[in-house]
Parts: C-alpha cells; sequence; structure tokens
C-alpha cells in the first residue's frame, strides 16, 4: 500500500534550516558516513548482512551450472537482482516497481556487473556448452536512505565470500563430463574479483533556496557564513553537499549524484540526477572523496573477511588445502 | 514395529523489533534457517482490496535466492491459513496487516519446504506480536521427518525435528514422510491443532505419533518465544527504570 512518505513542512523547514547552519540532525559532518556494520553468515559462503546506520541490505550469492549466451560462448553469467519489497518501507508495492528500484537497479548494474568486477570469463567451464552462473539477491530489509549505497557494498563483499564448489572435467570431445564436488569433498573455490566497487551517494541541497523556504519564519537568525572544511574547496556557500544521506535528507535534497570508485582510484560510474546544476569543482571533488571512502570501505570488509576466515578455519585446515598462491587487495 | 529414535538440533532463537520502518519485525533462527519477518498494520489500503467488515490480510514471501516461484505462493497460502484464524481481523475494517517474510537461509534442500515453512509461521506469529496486531491465542509450528537406516537386521525409522540442512542432506536418499504440525496455545498448553502438512508415504500411527511429538516441540518453542518477547519488553520498557 503505497503511503506517502513526503515530510511535513515543520520537517521540511526544519531540516534546511539546520543545513543552513552547518548543522546535521543527526550531528554527523557533512563528509561523514554513517556507522557501516558488516557481518558474514557463520554457516554458509555469500551471505552478508550490511548496516549502514539504520539501513540494512543482506546480499546473498549463488552459482549453478547454466548455458552461456550464444554470442558469448567464452563467458559465465552474472545477475544482480534487486527487488524491494514492502518491509524496507511500507510504500514499496510488492510486485511492482517504483522509480526508487529502476535507479539503485540501473545503478548497481553499472557499479558491478559493467566495471566488470567480477571476471565472467573464468566462469566458463565448457566453452559454448557450460558455464556458472552467478547471482547476486539483494533484499532490503529497512530503508533509511542510501538503499543503493549498502547494496553496492554488500554485494562486493558477497562475491569476495562466496565460494563455489570445485569441479572437474572428465572425458573428451562430445563424451566430456563436468563433476561438481560437494563442499565436504573438496575446498570451495573463490570467485574471480577484478576490483570492489563501493558506491556513494552525495546529496545536493541549494542553501538559496533552503533559505527561501524558511524565510518569513518568526525570529530567524542571521545565517552563519559557511565555512568550507568539507567537500566544497572554493569558497561558494549555494550548494551544501552531504555525504550518505538518511531518508530524510534523501526526501529534501535538491540533486543527487552517486559515483562507484575503487581502490584502484577508478571510477566504475557516476550518475547524477535531480534537477539542481551543480559546479565542476564540486562534482570532482565528490569525486574524490567516493575514492577516500572506497579505501575506507574495502579495508574494513577485508579486515571482517579475515575474521570470518578465522572463524571458520579453527585449526587452519583450510589454508593448509589450498594450492594457490595469496592474493592481495589492497 | 518402529524403533524411534528422536534428535533435535539446538533450540531457535529470535530477535525482535530491529527494523525501524514497520510497526513489528521478528527474526526465527532454528538449525541452518533463518526467516526474518516484518508486520506493518492496520494501515491504509487500497480502495480495491478493501474489506467492509474485515482487515485485509497481505502476506509476501520472498525466497532467498532466486526469483519467486510457485513455492513461494505455496508458503504465503500456509502461512496465511495458520495465521488469519488467529488474528482478530474484525477489529480493524477497512485497513491493511501487511507481513513481509523474507527468507534468508532457508535451511531446506530443492525438494522440501517444510523448515522454510514451519520457521516462517513462527518468524511471523512473532513479528505480529511485536507489532502488537490483535491476536486470539498463541501460534507455534515444527518440522518432523520420518527417515529410515538400513542396518543389518531390519530397517530402523528414524525422526528428525528441526534438522540442520547438513544432517538434512546426509539423510536425504532415506526420507520417507515430511511434516509441518502448526499448534495454537493457550497458557502454554496445546488447545488445538492449526496446520497439518505432510508428505511423503506415512501410516496413520506415524501421523498420530507426528501431533503427539510436535505437541511437545511446540510448548518447548512457546517457552523460546516468551523469553523472546520478554527480553525484547524489557529492552523497550528500559526508560521506565531511568
Amino acid at each position: 500500500m503505497p503511503r506517502d512518505l513526503t515530510p511535513s513542512t515543520i520537517e521540511n523547514t526544519f531540516v534546511l534550516k539546520a543545513l543552513t547552519e552547518r548543522i546535521r540532525l543527526d550531528s554527523r559532518s557533512f563528509n561523514q558516513l554513517r556507522d557501516l556494520d558488516i557481518s558474514f553468515s557463520s554457516t554458509d559462503f555469500g551471505v552478508v548482512d550490511v548496516k549502514l546506520g539504520r539501513t540494512r541490505v543482506i546480499a546473498r550469492i549463488s552459482a549453478e551450472i547454466s548455458q552461456p549466451y550464444a554470442d558469448r560462448p567464452y563467458d559465465g553469467l552474472f545477475i544482480i537482482s534487486t527487488e524491494i519489497s514492502p518491509m524496507a518501507a511500507p510504500t514499496f508495492e510488492a510486485g511492482r516497481k517504483s522509480e526508487d528500484e529502476l535507479v539503485i537497479s540501473r545503478i548497481i548494474e553499472k557499479s558491478i556487473r559493467r566495471s566488470g568486477a567480477l571476471d565472467t570469463e573464468a566462469l566458463c567451464i565448457i566453452s559454448g556448452e557450460k558455464c556458472w552462473a552467478v547471482r547476486a539477491d539483494v533484499h532490503f530489509l529497512d530503508h533509511d536512505g542510501g538503499l543503493m549505497d549498502a547494496a553496492c557494498i554488500a554485494v562486493s563483499a558477497g562475491l569476495l565470500h562466496f565460494r563455489r564448489p570445485d569441479i572437474t572435467i572428465v572425458g573428451v570431445g562430445s563424451r566430456r563430463e563436468v563433476i561438481v564436488h560437494p563442499i565436504t569433498e573438496r575446498v570451495p573455490v573463490p570467485l574471480a574479483v577484478l576490483h570492489v566497487p563501493i558506491c556513494v551517494t552525495f546529496s545536493f541541497f541549494d542553501v538559496r533556496k533552503a533559505s527561501a523556504a524558511i524565510a518569513g519564519l518568526p525570529g530567524k537568525d542571521n545565517m552563519k557564513e559557511a565555512d568550507d572544511d568539507d567537500v566544497e574547496e572554493e569558497n561558494d556557500s549555494s550548494t551544501t553537499v552531504l555525504v550518505d544521506a538518511t531518508l530524510q535528507e534523501e526526501l529534501l535534497r535538491h540533486g543527487y549524484m552517486s559515483v562507484t570508485a575503487n581502490t584502484n582510484r577508478e571510477i566504475c560510474q557516476i550518475q547524477k540526477g535531480g534537477d539542481m546544476p551543480v559546479e565542476v569543482g564540486k562534482l570532482l571533488s565528490c569525486a574524490e572523496a567516493a575514492i577516500m571512502v572506497a579505501e575506507k570501505v574495502t579495508k574494513l570488509i577485508n579486515k571482517r573477511l579475515k575474521e570470518d576466515e578465522a572463524r571458520r578455519n579453527v585449526g587452519n585446515l583450510l589454508v593448509e588445502a589450498r594450492a594457490e598462491n595469496d592474493r592481495y587487495i589492497v | 514395529m518402529t524403533v524411534l529414535d528422536i534428535t533435535r538440533p539446538s533450540p531457535a532463537s529470535a530477535i525482535t523489533s530491529f527494523l525501524y520502518r514497520v510497526d513489528g519485525s521478528a527474526s526465527w533462527k532454528v538449525g541452518t534457517a533463518h526467516i526474518i519477518a516484518s508486520v506493518s498494520g492496520p494501515i491504509e489500503v487500497n480502495k480495491r482490496d478493501e474489506l467492509p467488515d474485515v482487515a485485509t490480510l497481505e502476506i509476501v514471501v520472498r525466497p532467498d535466492v532466486g526469483v519467486t516461484s510457485t513455492r513461494e505462493q505455496f508458503l504465503q497460502d500456509r502461512i496465511r491459513r495458520v495465521v488469519a484464524p488467529v488474528i482478530a481481523l474484525e477489529l480493524h475494517p477497512r485497513t491493511l496487516i501487511q507481513i513481509v517474510v523474507q527468507i534468508v537461509q532457508s535451511g531446506d534442500n530443492k525438494i522440501l519446504n517444510t523448515i522454510s515453512l514451519s520457521a516462517s509461521i513462527n518468524a511471523t506469529y512473532m513479528a505480529l506480536l511485536d507489532a502488537g496486531v490483535p491476536l486470539r491465542s498463541t501460534v507455534s509450528a515444527t518440522s518432523i521427518i520420518y527417515y529410515t537406516t538400513a542396518t543389518s537386521d531390519a530397517s530402523k525409522t528414524n525422526v528428525l525435528v528441526d534438522p540442520t540442512r547438513a544432517q538434512l542432506e546426509q539423510i536425504e536418499k532415506d526420507i520417507t514422510s515430511v511434516h509441518t504440525i502448526a499448534y495454537e496455545l493457550k497458557g502454554g498448553k496445546i488447545e488445538r491443532l492449526l496446520l497439518s502438512e505432510s508428505v511423503g508415504s506415512f501410516t496413520e500411527d506415524q501421523v498420530f505419533e507426528c501431533y503427539d511429538t510436535a505437541a511437545n516441540i511446540c510448548e518447548e518453542t512457546n517457552r523460546t518465544m516468551r523469553e523472546a518477547i520478554t527480553k525484547g519488553v524489557q529492552q523497550k520498557s528500559r526508560w521506565r527504570e531511568a
């Protein structure tokens, strides 16, 4: 049932006035991310639970053997599903794609699939006949803004955590057979993840529009001069940039830009929405900030992955069983 | 003569009130299954779904992996059969009670649905409690699986209650019947049978045996639910002591 999420006028003016005074309602600084928590399932591979403030997302990575596309015989399949259920917020209808959902799925597609985070060639088993079909299902449990940021982190972490069953090809020519070894028989194999894309969303507020909204309020103060310790390099106080907006901030913003970056200082995708023009310099400093966030988040993902491996790996048996060289993702 | 060997894994654990956008939420973990249920209601309903004398009940089941299929439709139907008679729908006419069940880890193998079903019923019930939806009684459900093991002399029939996936995989080929049972409880004691879903080949004696076993398990599950709810309420009321 579509319940209207639009905040009341009082909320609106309160949040915007606070912004003109350089205050965010949860007292974060303008370029501070909310508390990020990443946890992995102790029983299954590829189950990630990401909490970004109050936003909560679970990603499930799974793989099964399938046939490759006829025009791409050497590539495996990789599908990402980002259906939002009414659990995230009652405004989402089951079975119907809202506009937000379309934006989120497009950004996740561009960030993870099109940027080649997962090497699909490594998923090929027998060219033209059999390949791995990897599936990433994102479940949105709680919507407090930043759904695509949380989803991107969850899928990236999931791809790193997931282990697919090991396979052997026996026989030759047309009588080839693929033997899938159960996890109890052979140590499962990680996916070929080429880079770890992390999405960061910047929300833009036009201070002049905000001031106009609160003009006429009884007893308004003199607005303080913007002091620049944040993303804005130029002393331009007409655009306020917030990193990682909560739902309330998202509903009130005048524009936004989602940047996906990785630790190789590559920008995987940029999407700018809303109808607010923003100076190029500001956008470039946002991209720079996104790279720093990507580094921090990737470090956290790797830390959690190591902790999870230590928990599973009591006695170091899995380490002994591995024949591959160590991989380093800095 | 069946020789019963009932093995029961570690008991279930539940958490409530962890989602902010819905009225009630619950997470139910048993064996390797993990189900999260959310309840919003009574909330505004679409004009076309509105019922004049009772609340409309919408149940959405989302799979852990893959697209929604007939399996989710089946789970949705069975959950509705258990839960609809227990909710006092006539107290909130022309409104909507929206239940979303998200299967995080199903605990079943590819063919069975029993563990997802019993865990979903338990999670849904706890979420309804957390949301404060008016309910007539307590509900709890369990899964019972009969399987044979061929020993040197005779074949023994064993019973597994709420098994983990590893246990399921071990006995997969020897499963003879699968039973999902849900009871209504009042005052911590079994009152009425709400659901009896049995698949496979089994004798009449086995079914009645099932009902007895399930009765004990459901009473234990009810105690687990009670503890979780008590903890949740204490957490929510901590401002009183301050």
